[in-house]
């Protein structure tokens, strides 16, 4: 955007619960160093709600703690189109879990009307990679409009 | 094949600058049609591939894949690059050559010749509507 810059910071959160805390402290420094428009995405692993998991296997102590970050930060998700889940273990029978997330600070929200964001093929990944889409067309198509005086013209019925 | 393509020298070039440019053009050019003989339509069965993963992908959100599909999708994935969760060991470009004709005779090509639309993943539109598995 012409004249107008935001911060980006991009994560990959520890797989073992215990760093998992530090790691949730480091991003609340980070916003206090950067201050302005911001949006935060990645690997966080972790989950926000019981709905990012598959199974009912939750460490909710620590989702707990991931909410209240967010709401201290005033962060918001950005909706992942058509995507429950991001990551699979890629067993027989997976665990799944949405791990991959896009969060932005209220002015980021006004900055990008139209950000979009979906996520792509996991070809080659456990995870699947999501697409973030600052500008995008999210114009449906041509709206249809009857016209009130079209059955008063001839031939219409 | 490379090293007929880099000595066919046609005429002689004096600058060795140029000449070599002239000879990684010249084998740049035959390799890629040297590849579509036996692949063809590279990039659109990766594409493909990709497409029938992301279905799966979407599928297993609601649903548990059965022993086929579960299968079509790991080999997919290996041809694709990705080793699973072994981890380090090689990479998977040499797989895709050698098995790629095989999937592609086999599994990709009918569901190419079936889809018309193109793949726009950050649309959520799948290239792959429908995919018949026949198992052998």
């Amino acid at each position: 955007m012409e004249g107008h810059s935001w911060w980006h910071t991009g994560v990959y959160g520890p797989h073992r619960a215990v760093e998992k805390p530090d790691f949730l402290r480091e991003l609340e420094e980070v916003r206090d160093w950067h201050v302005g428009p911001w949006a935060v995405m990645g690997d966080f692993n972790l989950i926000v709600n019981p709905e990012d998991k598959n199974n009912s296997r939750l460490h909710r102590g620590l989702m707990n703690h991931f909410r209240r970050l967010l709401s201290v930060l005033e962060l918001k998700e950005l909706y992942l189109n058509g995507r429950r889940f991001t990551w699979s273990s890629e067993r027989s029978t997976p665990t799944l879990e949405r791990l991959d997330r896009v969060f932005s600070s209220v002015d980021w929200d006004s900055m990008f009307p139209n950000a979009y964001l979906a996520a792509s093929s996991s070809a080659t990944s456990d995870h699947a990679p999501l697409i973030l889409d600052l500008d995008a067309d999210l114009r449906v198509g041509r709206r249809f409009h009857f016209e009130t005086f079209w059955p008063k013209v001839e031939g219409f019925f | 094949m490379v090293e007929d393509a880099w000595l066919a020298d046609e005429r002689v070039i004096v600058n060795p600058f140029q000449r070599v440019a002239s000879r990684l053009r010249r084998t740049a050019k035959r390799l890629r049609s040297w590849s579509d003989r036996f692949i063809g339509n590279n990039k659109l069965q990766i594409l493909v591939a990709t497409g029938v993963i992301f279905r799966f992908d979407v599928a297993m959100e609601s649903r548990s894949l059965s022993v086929e599909e579960r299968g079509l999708r790991a080999l997919l994935k290996k041809l694709l690059g990705w080793n699973g969760l072994s981890t380090g060991s090689g990479h998977g470009s040499f797989g895709i050559r050698r098995a790629m004709p095989t999937l592609a005779s086999s599994i990709l090509m009918p569901v190419i010749a079936r889809e018309k639309t193109l793949w726009r993943p950050w649309r959520g539109t799948a290239f792959v509507s429908l995919i018949t598995i026949r198992c052998p």
